[in-house]
């Protein structure tokens, strides 16, 4: 069998058994999964599903009382990020893996001017590894070429602005500025425009594709969102009640889903394809707040083809975890 | 047949705090001179992104806020320059679901009292204590949640069951029109289509007349049969949905028809460039 | 008609006022504790006191604490200090509950009404607030004090006037947070008058912010009631009061400092108690930090 992993070089990313639980809830059980080098890769989910916590996991950014099990490898770290030091991982965030969030506001230090905060980034990691050392002049030359990068207008006068003096739109490309500021070998974006209106969503998911195509980053982008994670996207992992349930290609897990909540959420988001004002299908109930999610298959309990097999957890499709699904009656029939 | 919302000219200006002492800084021209008639029994959308106006559009038609000019009738009535006590009229007739499922019902009132809430407050002869109870159990039952969900508080729910809440409770008084603010914009992708559906449902038993406000223009093409696309405080283009969304006019729709991702067009291999508008 | 079922109702969500039954803060415990026995000690002194608190007692002046009969020893005229301390709970008590109570009754309305009438009335409201803040609330006791005649009622009603300012404002703040919300909005819209909006959604929403403020503003009146028994404006003789017993202890200070240690500690635990009341309680219900999930 020849799976994607043997090959592809070593990926990016390197999920393995990540397993997150706070309090007496596993919020994330069992993940396992790979980002190859240059690869873009969606994470989709609804609420309670587990995804934000996944990209916090993946930059070691678990909130306090989070007890993690399993194993996450970066490409050029020598470490595990489960239990490395927040002094190990601080070198690496924002060098080897940085993040943009969702809220533009508070992603920013609103005393700092923006160019300043850019510039930080870039002073950080300084001299460290493969980096040369700081030189100031270089510095700011860069930061103004980063903010022109991401199409901000006149940046050299506006990386002294501040940022309640810029638009959320403007923010946000500041943030893209930031996270690919030292060329990061991946890229994780948190709904990254899901505050944004759409014509600013559209510049900025351009944006932030055409900055990581530029630098050969690996992306992993998170969302809730389907038609943004087809547009921006290679690869999708579907995640529901803290598990992956489905993960493959993207024109083939949303042309052809194969586990039953796939194909539930392309229903439900399909309002191109429904006929206007007839009912549009539906998933039953409502998503289990995190913790509450039934045993065995998570998904069973609003499954329209449970059955009492359901109730043991359901195996991988394959031997492939980038590839697969974890349903005992899959969408189009049996393999 | 008369229209059920009729707006005309419709401007309202907000005044911004002073910036500086010395003179009073220009005011935020929110809506300028917008307007439509909505015909009995239409669905209605009203598109556009932040800052164009919709929201607070809405919120005049639902008489919730005075316009500096124009006028606004609601079946027949000029709701506009009316003091709160005179617009019984508006109340009993229109009803407006919200956006936020958590902020749009108050956290310390039982469901019970928060549907009862429209009969309570106009509250006429013959509206007794029993008559509004079976009322509530009726409109529970009618938004698929449990009679034991009376009883509870709003945070007992999840965000979808609060938006069925919500719609409860804009039912109660039985209006004609229904006013609904990005009603779904908070919810799961799942859950979503069940709340959509519940609204078109009503919408169509009821014979109601909807304006249906929403940034998401897939959501107003299902739901809406004409709709006007606003930008910066003024209506752009207005036509029967197909026909805006399948051609439109507006250099302005066209960049936001083509902003939108669009599953379709994502599995023909379109990527990000294709929103922007650029390879074309 | 009916509609899909929306799915069970979360079991795991508790019934019950605030959103998450966190369990309660140690401020909470421990304030709440001080609380409860100075209440206790009050009930108790109704029905028991080892002695007559006011009995003089020229046979047993001065005693020392740890005397047989007397736990907490006697003063300079023979009265037992363990009587004196429960029954001064009741004063206490008496003190906060009328000074919180003006303060309250008339705070509160006033700043419900300064969120809710047109600006320039609220802004009027608000600045007159402002300035009864500025006159200092012992002053103003003394002041009525010397036109009232002395006694603890007329002291307390002035400490609550001069407390109204704190919860005006907070009221007025909470309420325009309250007005600002979606829920607001749809009560209109459902057609709501002013006072119904008023009494249904923003005084429940405010409530907490009101008991939080009220424990706080028990502990000034506490203390301030101390300070005037002790100058000689408040509780008159021959009512016990903490206050009033420190000031009797001055002379003996150095011959029997445990006179004034006594209720000094009273004081000073019992205020301890109703800040951290206040303090516990601001955690749990202060809706900026409910929201913060």
């Amino acid at each position: 069998m020849t799976t994607a992993a043997a090959v592809a070089p070593s990926p990016v990313l390197e999920v393995r058994g990540l397993s997150v639980s706070i309090g007496r809830h596993d919020l994330l059980h069992d993940l396992t999964f790979t980002v190859g080098r240059g690869e873009r890769v969606g994470l989709i989910g609804e609420s309670g599903s587990g995804k934000s916590l996944t990209s916090l996991a993946v930059l070691g950014l678990l909130p306090e009382g989070a007890r993690a099990t399993g194993s996450v490898r970066l490409a050029g770290v020598t470490h595990d990020v489960v239990g490395a030091s927040e002094r190990a991982m601080a070198s690496v965030r924002g060098n080897d893996v940085s993040m943009v969030f969702q809220e533009p506001m508070t992603a920013l230090n609103p005393t700092m001017r923006v160019g300043a905060q850019v510039a930080e980034t870039i002073l950080v990691h300084a001299g460290r590894g493969k980096r040369p050392g700081a030189d100031r002049a270089a510095v700011r030359q860069r930061v103004v070429a980063l903010l022109d990068q991401v199409g901000l207008p006149a940046p050299a006068e506006l990386a002294r602005a501040y940022p309640h003096q810029l638009s959320g739109g403007q923010r946000q490309r500041v943030v893209v500025a930031i996270a690919l500021a030292n060329d990061p070998e991946l890229l994780v974006c948190d709904e990254p425009t899901t505050a944004l209106d759409v014509t600013v969503q559209a510049k900025v998911l351009d944006l932030i594709v055409r900055g990581v195509e530029a630098r050969r980053s690996a992306m992993l982008f998170i969302t809730h969102d389907l038609p943004v994670v087809a547009t921006v996207c290679e690869r999708v992992l579907v995640m529901y009640g803290g598990r992956i349930v489905e993960a493959g290609p993207v024109a083939e897990v949303f042309t052809r889903p194969r586990h039953r909540y796939t194909e539930g959420l392309l229903g439900a988001s399909d309002l191109e394809g429904a006929r206007p004002g007839k009912p549009l299908t539906t998933i039953p109930g409502t998503v289990p707040p995190a913790g509450a999610f039934p045993e065995g298959c998570v998904f069973r309990t609003r499954c329209r083809h449970a059955t009492a097999e359901c109730a043991a957890p359901p195996p991988w499709s394959s031997a492939d975890p980038g590839h697969g699904h974890a349903c005992v009656h899959p969408a189009g029939g049996e393999r | 047949m008369s229209a059920s919302i009729v707006v005309q000219d419709v401007v309202r200006h907000y005044r911004r705090p002073r910036a500086s002492l010395l003179r009073p800084s220009p005011p935020v021209e929110a809506v300028k001179g917008v307007s439509f008639e909505v015909a009995r029994g239409e669905r209605f959308g009203l598109v556009g992104e932040s800052g164009s106006g919709k929201s607070t559009l809405l919120r005049l038609i639902g008489a919730l806020d005075r316009p500096t000019s124009g006028q606004i009738f609601v079946e027949g009535m000029d709701i506009t320059g009316r003091r709160e006590r005179d617009l019984g009229f508006v109340r009993s007739q229109l009803q407006v679901v919200f956006q936020d499922p958590m902020g749009s019902l108050d956290p310390r009132m039982r469901v019970r009292d928060i549907i009862a809430e429209p009969l309570v407050a106009q509250a006429g002869e013959g509206s007794t204590r029993d008559a509004r109870e079976a009322r509530v159990l009726e409109l529970l039952e009618a938004v698929g949640l449990p009679r034991e969900a009376a009883d509870r508080f709003p945070h007992q729910f999840s965000g979808g069951q609060r938006q069925r809440i919500s719609i409860a409770r804009a039912l109660a008084p039985r209006p004609t029109i229904l006013l609904a603010d990005e009603p779904v914009s908070a919810l799961d992708v799942s859950v979503r289509a069940q709340v959509l559906n519940l609204i078109t449902e009503f919408v169509e038993e009821l014979g109601l007349t909807l304006l249906f406000v929403s940034h998401d223009l897939s959501v107003v093409r299902h739901t809406c049969d004409r709709v006007a696309v606003m930008r910066a405080g003024e209506v752009v283009e207005l036509g029967p949905t197909a026909q805006v969304y399948d051609d439109p006019q507006h250099p302005y729709t066209q960049q936001l028809l083509r902003a939108a991702p669009s599953m379709r067009r994502a599995l023909r291999g379109g990527g990000t460039a294709e929103l922007v508008g650029g390879g074309s | 008609m009916s509609a899909q079922p929306a799915g069970p109702i979360d079991p795991t969500r508790v019934a019950g006022q605030p959103r998450v039954r966190r369990r309660p803060g140690p401020s909470l415990v421990v304030g709440g504790s001080i609380v409860a026995a100075v209440v206790l000690m009050a009930l108790l002194s109704f029905v028991w006191t080892p002695h007559d608190p006011t009995l003089v007692n020229a046979a047993a002046r001065l005693r020392d604490v740890g005397d047989p009969e007397h736990w907490l020893g006697t003063d300079k005229f023979g009265r037992d200090v363990l009587s004196q301390v429960l029954v001064g709970a009741r004063t206490t008590l008496f003190v906060g509950v009328v000074a919180v109570g003006v303060a309250g009754l008339l705070g509160v309305p006033l700043g419900v009404v300064a969120a809710m009438a047109p600006r320039w009335v609220g802004e009027t409201l608000m600045r007159a607030m402002d300035l009864l803040l500025a006159f200092p609330a012992l002053l103003l006791a003394i002041m009525f004090s010397a036109v009232y005649g002395g006694s603890t009622l007329v002291a307390m009603i002035a400490i609550g006037i001069a407390t109204v300012p704190s919860f005006a404002r907070i009221v007025r703040s909470g309420a325009l947070q309250v007005l600002s919300t979606e829920y607001v909005l749809a009560a209109r819209a459902a057609g709501r008058r002013s006072w119904g909006i008023g009494l249904r959604h923003v005084l429940p929403n405010v409530s907490s912010l009101v008991i939080v403020q009220a424990s706080v503003a028990f502990a000034i009146a506490v203390l301030a009631e101390a300070a005037l028994s002790f100058l000689g404006y408040g509780t008159p003789p021959p009512t016990p009061s903490w206050g009033r017993m420190l000031q009797e202890s001055q002379e003996l200070l150095f011959s029997a400092p445990r006179l004034a240690f006594v209720p000094g500690l009273a004081i000073a635990v019992a205020v301890l108690g109703f800040n951290l009341l206040g303090d516990g309680l601001r955690d749990r219900y202060d809706p900026r930090l409910e929201d913060r999930r």
